[in-house]
């Protein structure tokens, strides 16, 4: 589904301008990957496709939170905005949704 | 027993024959010519290698057998040429007959960075000091080579000037010290830097411009089989009239730099990630601007050490 940022009807009105549809479709993690860490950068090792990323803290926060289950937007966007220490604003989910776009371009993340 | 052990005749002799059996740190190369400047080359600049001595086996282990001959075609007659034989075939064009020794060298490059894929291979100068190694990872025309050989010629151990060989099973830094290839005015800087030092004639016109080999030190040499561990991985950039600076770079910006100058991390799969990761994490990282050669040099030695990670 294509996000479209003007059109009211996408969005919940829960306050968090989140499409919908988007908020509950599921994601997860692509297999095989290997992180490390060095301070807020991290490296991502995806040895399916060969490929190495540098990613930053709140994409491998989301890439951390799939490890451990498939998780919707909505619970990746509370967690993500919790561990951030922010609240969920427009501006907060569009970079959300940048993010998880990033990640699924990358083939590091998919819809379930 | 040393190349220095051989008479000039009787090392024209070996190349001409069966071969010289040459060992440059991990790695046997059975090395067979009949062009006298190569062997020339050979002798000056390996003089303190070490020979592992089959000259009357033919059939001896060598991880690489190599030959520089002379095509056989009409242009020998006006043009002579050069080519880099592997294992029989030739896998890079001739080169002219003036540019015989630089091909041996270029060609030992690729036998090591196409084959020895049980370790990582980075295209990166190492040089050691009291235990602690510094990897230079960088492109050509980034100063690397000058740097590293003004830093060789001023105590610093070195481990190689062109191919890190990181051991996979434990991160640690295999030594391949080979002479140390320079071009253009880095040639005539390195003469006035090191006067005693011994360098190979300059050949004009390769590919790399006007290129001279700068043979290692003894020492260096006599200890290729002593693995180190890094302390820094440092980028450097010789740039005109520049300022001496160091400026940290983040380990994870380090890692995907040193995969980019990798002969072989993508080919290594986890196991490259894996060895990078470790490498990486017991590393201090720096960018490096230079201009001045004593300078720099000065700031290498005052590297600090208590800080590097563990």
């Amino acid at each position: 589904m294509n996000f479209n940022p003007t059109s009211s009807q996408a969005f919940m009105l829960s306050g968090s301008f989140m499409p919908m549809l988007e908020a509950h479709r599921e994601w997860r993690i692509a297999d095989s990957l290997h992180f490390s860490c060095w301070g807020d950068e991290y490296v991502v090792y995806h040895a399916l496709s060969g490929d190495t990323h540098l990613i930053g803290k709140a994409a491998a926060h989301i890439l951390m939170a799939l490890q451990q289950a498939v998780t919707d937007t909505q619970s990746l966007s509370r967690s993500l905005a919790a561990m951030m220490g922010v609240r969920s604003s427009t501006e907060f989910m569009l970079e959300m949704h940048r993010i998880l776009s990033d990640l699924n371009k990358l083939s590091l993340i998919e819809h379930r | 027993m040393n190349v220095a052990a051989l008479p000039l005749a009787e090392l024209e002799c070996r190349l001409n024959q069966n071969g010289l059996w040459l060992r440059t740190g991990p790695f046997v190369s059975r090395i067979q010519t009949t062009i006298r400047s190569v062997a020339a080359d050979i002798s000056l600049l390996y003089a303190d290698y070490p020979l592992e001595d089959f000259g009357a086996e033919a059939h001896a282990f060598a991880d690489f057998h190599i030959q520089i001959a002379q095509p056989t075609n009409l242009r020998r007659w006006f043009k002579p040429q050069a080519m880099f034989l592997f294992d029989g075939a030739s896998p890079f064009k001739p080169l002219p007959l003036d540019q015989a020794f630089p091909l041996l060298e270029w060609g030992l490059n690729w036998c090591v960075s196409a084959h020895a894929n049980d370790l990582l291979i980075i295209h990166a100068a190492v040089i050691e000091k009291n235990g602690f190694a510094a990897i230079l990872p960088a492109p050509p025309g980034s100063g690397k080579s000058t740097l590293c050989a003004a830093l060789v010629q001023r105590g610093w151990r070195l481990l190689t000037d062109e191919l890190a060989l990181v051991r996979l099973t434990d991160g640690r830094l295999i030594p391949l010290p080979r002479p140390v290839s320079l071009k253009n005015q880095s040639i005539d800087i390195l003469r006035d830097y090191a006067p005693a030092a011994v360098f190979s004639r300059p050949v004009s016109d390769t590919l790399k411009g006007t290129v001279a080999h700068m043979q290692p030190p003894c020492n260096s040499v006599a200890r290729a089989q002593e693995a180190a561990s890094a302390a820094w991985v440092i980028f450097p950039k010789y740039q005109a009239d520049a300022t001496t600076r160091l400026e940290p770079v983040s380990q994870s910006r380090t890692f995907m730099r040193i995969a980019d100058n990798s002969f072989n991390y993508s080919l290594l799969g986890t196991r490259g990630f894996d060895t990078l990761t470790k490498l990486v994490g017991s590393c201090l990282c720096y960018d490096f601007t230079y201009s001045n050669l004593d300078e720099a040099v000065a700031l290498f030695n005052s590297l600090p050490t208590d800080n590097i990670p563990k």
